[in-house]
């Protein structure tokens, strides 16, 4: 089967090629990039101006507060793209360019950062958009008597200051170099709104805010859709190219798919292999994948039996044939990780000993532990979760393992008992973000309140140590190796498929973005009807 | 009518119970409400401010009776989800479940009556064996594969019909009409079934009735005889299905709503259940609760109009 294109992006170094059998990694260069597929090229024209986008996604759209949401599904974040621009922006390349601001220092002993934004800013409703707002948003943020969901994230923040109506000062409790990556967080919790607006609304600031981004809320039908529209306040006029943009909830995969065939959406969003590579075969549509950052992962509590015995941890993985997980699982079309960022992204660590198959190597392990090994796995009540759950059931049981698994709903039950010790093992997602030390200090680090799999392990303590305290990129970069190398033998965690994200689009859907955090960055699309 | 307005008195004590049971029951399942709202990892200063606002220190009898006032007041109060009103959220999605249940329960009846009646009258014979094995066989047929089939013939194949999605009466009422005429077909296909067999069966026992051997023996047409002295008696069943269909479809039918992208208050409540919404959860039973009542009080009152002896 031939490759229908692999190009079609001026200036991507690399590229996954999507034909009707296989996804065929081209990656030129370590950065994160997507490719398009299973249709024409998409040639670098002229972008149009003016048409309706529909965009056709799975989860309810939540809300923009932080304090309200907690976190935020990908639907609720590919909204929040449009509102919300952030201070860097990555590009085709790779590369992260600044838009909104012009100047960042970071001071001497590395205690605070200095941001200077662009001036002129505007909210939609059009207050001007000031260090004053950036500034009395993070005092609410940090505001400890507020919600703490995420407050094990932020500990790294003292407060934020204003040095003058364009500049703030974010000063740390520890030296902090990652924070030169800040701005490239597509974090809701960045999500600026005005403080006299925010007291104004009460609660009511979750389901109508506002932003300075390119695009405004009009129309908001709860679990139905949300339209937007350009803000008229927007400092860059000329990269608002759709008049209106319209996000659909269709939590049915396959009714979004038909939805995208009957020409009721333009793009459909939070796709599976599955119907990527049967919109490749059809030959309708553009099909997008984008190998991001970030794995799916099995946690094991290591506070408790079996799992506080590395033998046994070390026999869940040997007893795994990946190349079974991934056919089954991801259609063939996904790699396994054998780190947490993967080839894509600039922290990829090469060899780092992840346990291959040998089913006799964990019955060895099983028999030097000496006793019956019994647990219950954690998954989701989805298809694929139940799926998932039988078939590593089944190579643990291969092995002399007694597994049962329990059913739990994703959202707040399902986050809730990982968060509070109360499971064996669980499927879990390392998340898709520009910097490692965000999410694996806090998930990893024996002393965080974060560390939900329990590890502790002094060389993982201080390789995230080292990531998140030395200012030297290639230090940084090597302590995350030491880090993966270590994960990789004492074994916290299983590694999974690849983060991998699908969007499926109609011919004449331009420039699809990628897709960073999973959040389908709508602004930048245009239409060629 | 005095016995349709003693049972409308009964509608007070079956709300209470199924409020005060749904109170209970919400607050007996494990987990605190502020984890939800704050997090885990809040302070337990943080955490204790937030049970005092809403009152969960209170004994639950307590905090029913704050909650049974200010929802007497119209206050449902809020979602933690979502910050957004209860009563707003519930009367949002209210407009589309009525419209898609009178829409499909009026396809039902399009389909039943017809049919009912002609099974009926010619029992045994060909037409009645080909309805009663068709009405067999889309019964059989799970609503999740009528619906999928509806969407790919009409919507994507000869894209006569949108897929999925709602459009508001208020915006466009014939949009809104078509938005809706495949989810409702496959709730009339689904509900169809059930009404026709109910139909059939009474028309054949009325049938039977001396009063109609005596319409016979005046001289009067069959097509007279049928649909003026068998069809009205031969309703009373099909009227107490009908009521049950109606407060089973606004209730939602949470497999429709899913499939075509319908903003209904079945998908309300699934997704408030899964979030563990619960004063969402506990404004919408009571909703329901209120309707459920209502709608078997209006289908009471229905016998009294189709039946004279009822009035007696």
């Amino acid at each position: 089967m031939t490759v229908k294109s692999c190009t079609g992006r001026a200036g991507t170094s690399g590229a996954i090629c999507f034909t009707n059998r296989q996804i065929k990694l081209a990656l030129g260069t370590a950065v994160a990039v997507g490719l398009l597929l299973g249709g024409s090229v998409q040639a670098a024209e002229t972008p149009k101006r003016g048409g309706v986008l529909r965009i056709g996604h799975s989860t309810q759209v939540q809300g923009f507060d932080p304090f309200t949401i907690s976190a935020p599904n990908f639907a609720t974040g590919s909204v929040a793209t449009l509102m919300w621009q952030r201070s860097y922006q990555p590009t085709r390349d790779g590369q992260w360019v600044s838009y909104t601001t012009v100047d960042r220092s970071i001071a001497d002993d590395g205690m605070s950062v200095r941001w200077k934004m662009l001036k002129g800013l505007k909210f939609s409703n059009g207050e001007p958009f000031t260090a004053h707002a950036v500034a009395a948003h993070w005092t609410r943020m940090l505001d400890p008597k507020r919600n703490q969901a995420f407050a094990k994230y932020l500990s790294m923040l003292k407060e934020i200051v204003v040095v003058d109506d364009e500049t703030t000062e974010t000063r740390y409790n520890f030296p902090y170099p990652p924070a030169y990556l800040a701005g490239r967080t597509n974090s809701f919790m960045a999500q600026v709104m005005p403080p006299e607006y925010v007291k104004k609304m009460g609660r009511d600031v979750n389901r109508k805010p506002i932003g300075p981004g390119p695009y405004m809320i009009d129309n908001w039908k709860a679990s139905s859709s949300v339209t937007l529209v350009r803000n008229p306040h927007y400092w860059d006029k000329s990269k608002q190219y759709l008049d209106q943009i319209i996000f659909k909830q269709i939590p049915n995969m396959q009714a979004r798919m038909n939805a995208l065939k009957a020409g009721d959406i333009d793009v459909a969003i939070s796709m599976l292999e599955k119907q990527a590579v049967a919109a490749a075969k059809d030959g309708n549509f553009d099909v997008l994948a984008y190998p991001a950052s970030g794995a799916a992962v099995t946690f094991m509590n290591t506070a408790k039996a079996p799992f506080d015995d590395i033998r046994v941890r070390r026999a869940i993985a040997h007893a795994v044939d990946r190349s079974v997980i991934r056919k089954v699982i991801y259609a063939g079309q996904r790699e396994m990780a054998t780190d947490l960022w993967g080839p894509s992204s600039e922290w990829h660590c090469k060899d780092v000993g992840y346990p291959e198959y040998d089913p006799e190597k964990a019955k060895a392990l099983l028999k030097e532990y000496g006793k019956p090994v019994k647990f219950s796995l954690t998954t989701s009540t989805t298809a694929i979760g139940l799926l998932a759950a039988q078939l590593y059931q089944s190579f643990w049981q291969k092995v002399g393992m007694e597994v049962d698994f329990r059913q739990v709903q994703v959202g707040p039950q399902y986050i809730g008992e990982v968060v509070r010790g109360q499971y064996d093992m669980a499927f879990w997602r390392v998340a898709d973000l520009a910097d490692p030390d965000y999410q694996v200090y806090s998930n990893f680090f024996s002393k965080s309140g974060g560390n939900f799999t329990k590890t502790k392990n002094e060389a993982i303590d201080k390789a995230l140590t080292t990531g998140r305290r030395s200012r030297d990129i290639a230090k940084r970069k090597q302590a995350y190796c030491e880090f993966m190398k270590e994960m990789n033998r004492h074994m916290p965690i299983l590694l999974g498929g690849r983060t991998t994200y699908f969007v499926i689009a109609r011919k004449g859907v331009m420039n699809l973005p990628m897709l960073h955090q999973g959040y389908f960055r709508a602004a930048e699309v245009w239409l060629n009807d | 009518m005095r016995g349709l307005a003693l049972k409308a008195l009964y509608m007070v004590p079956v709300a209470l119970t199924v409020t005060l049971v749904t109170f209970l029951l919400l607050n007996l399942l494990p987990g605190d409400v502020t984890a939800l709202m704050l997090g885990d990892d809040a302070p337990k200063e943080a955490i204790a401010q937030t049970r005092a606002a809403l009152h969960l220190d209170d004994p639950v009898l307590i905090r029913y009776g704050r909650w049974l006032w200010a929802a007497l007041g119209g206050d449902l109060g809020r979602s933690y989800i979502t910050g957004q009103v209860v009563w707003e959220a519930l009367g949002d999605r209210l407009k589309m479940s009525f419209q898609l249940m009178a829409m499909g329960q009026a396809i039902a009846l399009i389909l039943a009556l017809p049919t009912g009646i002609l099974a009926g009258y010619r029992a045994g014979r060909a037409i009645d064996k080909v309805l009663t094995t068709a009405a067999f066989g889309i019964i059989s047929l799970p609503i999740f594969v009528k619906s999928m089939l509806l969407m790919v013939v009409f919507a994507v194949v000869l894209r006569w019909l949108p897929s999925t999605g709602y459009v508001e009466f208020g915006d466009d009422p014939w949009g809104s009409m078509r938005s809706l005429i495949l989810p409702a077909f496959a709730i009339g296909l689904a509900e169809w079934p059930a009404l026709m067999r109910v139909l059939r069966s009474d028309i054949i026992a009325t049938l039977q009735e001396d009063f109609i051997l005596l319409a016979r023996s005046k001289g009067l047409s069959p097509t007279y005889v049928l649909f003026r002295h068998t069809l009205r008696p031969s309703c009373i069943s099909l009227v107490t299905i009908i009521g049950l269909q109606v407060a089973g479809l606004l209730n939602g039918v949470l497999v429709v709503e899913v499939i075509f992208a319908l903003p209904g208050v079945g998908r309300l409540l699934y997704e408030s259940v899964i979030a563990r919404d619960l004063f969402m959860v506990q404004g919408a039973v009571t909703l329901f609760a209120v309707l459920y009542v209502t709608i078997n009080l209006a289908i009471d009152s229905l016998y009294v109009l189709i039946d004279p002896r009822v009035r007696k």
